[in-house]
């Protein structure tokens, strides 16, 4: 029950105990060279004096040290609290016994002690360990009151610290104001008592302690309660042969002799009381011990719940915590997992759970998924009849299903070599577990996919990063020309392509190509396409050629159903001209002096047809370009953004830009393309790739 | 976000399979699988109705090439009727109209099919 990595917060820390020892010893030198040094007549006043300081800070300094606690986290239990002030109290209360027979030896060892010398050195050396009996006692009533939290423990509490306050400042000023104190003696005795005597109706701790530890708390409590009824009876009873005791504490403080006597009281009742509740208590403590054994299980694994993340290591521990609860020879879960079932065993083979599986009593299991199973004596059980391979082994088996917001999640199944092997509570336990244990494992398994969510999203991000490798990072040089390229996948990967190639004839060739079809599977084609591309520009002479034998390369290679979309653009600088090819792709546009227009020379998308046919309907187009003249090739994710009304940019829009900014560049006019198409579809989200590749004019030529 | 269907009838022995909504990546494998059911024929004739088609993406025109070779093969044929214009544009442009016979009504494609097979 008691960790002995636990700290508790009540607990005294070795130093203090030391310390309060120490003073205790300290006052008892103190007060008896006070008796021997100051001759009686003519110091009396001043030895008073002297007593009465040292006792108070005697008194003091003890419960500041007592009631200093560790600032550890950890939860206290009474256990800790019991032993830690029972082993204080008791060490205190061997060195009053050891002190006072030392002494009492010492002093009768030397013959020229008077019985009056012998009498006033006990007188001031005993009544230091008697205060600290008491002190101790008090602050070990206080802490295990303050176990039970209520109002009437709190209400007394603050009464216990009134009175040690009041008998304190009494213990200071009595001797000069020994006839008030005495008036309030009887008082402060009796308040305290009443008070004391409602707060402990109540002792939830004793029910938290184990079967041995409530022996040896009965033990405790029983030398204790008996040595304050023996205290209260020498001190202040009628005929006591320690007359000189009570002589001395009333002599020293009507304040001290007070609170002698109400903490000696207080003890001597509440021990006697804790006494008889033990006793009562100790008959059902093994019952008790195993519930509370079952309820740490639970907690244990609750904390270990949040502690492990892998979904095989809780697994594992489910099981282990299962066997460690009921005792279970074998264990096995096995768990559905949206379309996979998990699966984890211990002292349990494969083919056991295989032939097990085919069994009526696993059926049986199965069927009663509400509330599970459990099978006393396998081989007398109709549903293992005929089954000695299983009931060899299993004799006694418990199904426990694993259920999650009202469904069946899975079943822990817990097998032992004997009949009979778990009692009720034990299943009982067992269901309260697997509804604990089913949490932990759907939260580990839906981290888990979270985890794996990640790895694909930084393995996209990956992909995104070689995919803009792909595309050129430099436009081309071309005199008298200024080219732009932009593109954007809607997603981390797109299908969209550009290039700049040249040619065998050394023309530069700019081309644009949208694979259909979106994301991963349009990136790789999109992959393949800059390859053979690449491969053929340089013994390719123009670029319909090069369309063409792409077609030829890419039709053995693409599914059916897949297929690109190519616009290509030739440019020959010497002449100023541009030979257009389009394969089933978006037209591409031309602005002039007259305007500009949609070029839409005809040709089927690469990858449909095979060689002729796609040949014979490839057309090229050449255009004689100016000054000022500007060809826009794109992908339709530019002329078929939608804004929220799914109205599209539509070439309208694309023509009008164009038109109206004659004097941009290729770059300051494929901005304001970009631009314009953003702000179009602003308010709604791009699902198309978007390339856009300009070239202009300028100004120079000609 | 995008609603599909497709719809089959048939008319004088000819399936027609009427499309409605969005075609796109998501939706074409409902089509891609109405097509193959009935191309799994000894002569497949297949006529796809346009007239209620908002939309059609690269992905969902990929569907009639998976076909097309197989069923021409087996001297059957995918015809594709009354599109909007819009839907016409796009094939238009992919060259479509040079690899499918288009035709303005239902009609007109079951009597294509007719004259084609006698």
């Amino acid at each position: 029950m008691t960790s002995t990595a636990q700290q508790s917060v009540f607990k005294i820390s070795p130093r203090n105990r030391f310390a309060v020892h120490a003073l205790t010893v300290g006052l008892a030198i103190v007060l008896l060279c006070i008796e021997f040094l100051l001759p009686e007549a003519s110091l009396h006043d001043v030895a008073d004096g002297i007593r009465a300081v040292s006792i108070g800070a005697y008194i003091v300094l003890s419960l500041i040290l007592l009631q200093r606690r560790f600032t550890s986290r950890e939860i206290e239990t009474s256990w800790t609290v019991f032993s830690d002030c029972s082993a204080l109290f008791l060490t205190s209360f061997g060195l009053v016994i050891a002190i006072t027979g030392a002494c009492s030896i010492a002093f009768l060892a030397i013959p020229t002690m008077s019985e009056q010398i012998i009498d006033t050195a006990l007188a001031s050396v005993v009544p230091p360990f008697v205060i600290s009996f008491l002190l101790h006692s008090l602050n070990w009533l206080d802490r295990l009151i303050s176990l039970y939290k209520s109002s009437l423990a709190v209400f007394f509490r603050k009464v216990l610290y009134a009175t040690i306050a009041f008998a304190t400042v009494v213990t200071l000023l009595q001797p000069w104001i020994g006839t008030v104190a005495a008036v309030i003696q009887e008082y402060t005795l009796y308040v305290s008592l009443m008070a004391f005597i409602l707060s402990v109706i109540k002792l939830p701790w004793i029910q938290t302690l184990s079967r041995t530890q409530k022996w040896k708390a009965l033990g405790i409590c029983f030398i204790t309660a008996v040595l304050a009824a023996v205290l209260v009876g020498t001190l202040f009873g009628e005929t006591s042969q320690w007359e000189f005791l009570r002589e001395w504490m009333e002599h020293q403080s009507v304040g001290l002799s007070t609170l002698a006597e109400s903490v000696l009281s207080l003890v001597m009742l509440y021990f006697l009381r804790v006494v008889f509740s033990l006793a009562l208590s100790l008959p059902t403590a093994g019952y008790v011990d195993k519930k509370m054994k079952e309820v740490e299980s639970l907690a244990q694994l609750s904390s270990s719940i949040t502690q492990t993340r892998d979904l095989d290591d809780l697994l594992e521990l489910v099981i282990d915590k299962v066997r460690e609860v009921c005792g279970a020879t074998g264990v096995w879960i096995e768990y559905k997992a949206g379309e996979k079932q998990l699966w984890s065993m211990k002292n349990v083979n494969e083919s056991f759970i295989r032939r097990f599986e085919k069994s009526d009593g696993y059926r049986k299991a199965i069927q009663s998924i509400d509330k599970g199973v459990y099978i006393e004596n396998t081989q007398q059980s109709a549903l293992f009849k005929d089954q000695p391979d299983l009931t060899d082994l299993a004799k006694s088996v418990a199904g426990i299903p694993l259920i999650l917001h009202g469904e069946y999640n899975g079943m822990i199944f817990a097998l032992h070599r004997t009949t009979y092997a778990f009692d009720p509570t034990d299943i009982e336990l067992l269901r309260a577990f697997a509804d604990n244990a089913v949490i932990a494992i759907e939260n580990a398994r839906m981290l888990e996919a979270a985890r794996d969510k990640e790895k694909y999203r930084n393995e996209l991000l990956l992909a995104r990063q070689m995919q803009q490798k792909l595309l050129p990072d430099v436009t081309p040089e071309l005199k008298g020309m200024s080219i732009h390229a932009f593109s954007e996948p809607a997603y981390e990967v797109g299908g969209d392509y550009y290039d700049f190639l040249t040619l065998k004839n050394g023309n530069t060739c700019i081309v644009v190509g949208d694979v259909s079809g979106k994301g991963i599977s349009a990136a790789f084609i999109m992959a393949e396409i800059k390859g053979v591309m690449s491969a053929l520009a340089s013994s390719c002479s123009s670029v319909r050629e090069l369309i063409v034998r792409a077609n030829d390369v890419l039709i053995e290679s693409l599914d059916p159903k897949e297929y690109v979309t190519v616009l290509a653009a030739e440019i020959d600088a010497g002449s100023n001209t541009v030979h257009i090819c389009r394969a089933g792709h978006t037209p591409m546009l031309l602005r002039t002096e007259s305007g500009a227009q949609v070029l839409q020379p005809s040709g089927m998308g690469v990858g449909l047809v095979k060689g002729a046919l796609f040949a014979n309907t490839l057309e090229q187009i050449s255009v004689q370009l100016s000054q000022h003249d500007a060809c826009i090739l794109f992908t339709d994710g530019v002329n078929e953004s939608v804004n929220e009304e799914l109205v599209e940019f539509g070439y309208e829009s694309l023509k009008e830009i164009v038109e109206s900014n004659v004097h941009d560049n290729a770059s300051s006019l494929a901005g304001r393309i970009v631009r314009s198409v953003a702000e179009h579809s602003q308010t709604h989200e791009q699902h198309d790739d978007l390339t856009l590749v300009v070239l202009t004019v300028e100004d120079e030529v000609n | 976000m995008s609603t599909f269907s497709v719809k089959h009838t048939t008319q004088q022995h000819v399936d027609v399979l009427s499309v409605t909504g969005f075609l796109d990546a998501h939706t074409a494998p409902q089509l891609e699988q109405e097509i193959q059911k009935y191309s799994d024929v000894p002569t497949p004739k297949i006529v796809v109705d346009f007239k209620e088609l908002d939309y059609i993406s690269s992905a969902g025109m990929g569907v009639f090439m998976m076909f097309i070779e197989d069923i021409r093969s087996k001297s059957g044929d995918i015809k594709l009727a009354r599109m909007q214009p819009k839907v016409y544009s796009v094939f238009d442009l992919l060259g479509f109209p040079m690899l499918f016979d288009i035709v303005d009504s239902i009609d007109d494609a079951v009597v294509k099919f007719g004259t084609s097979n006698e």
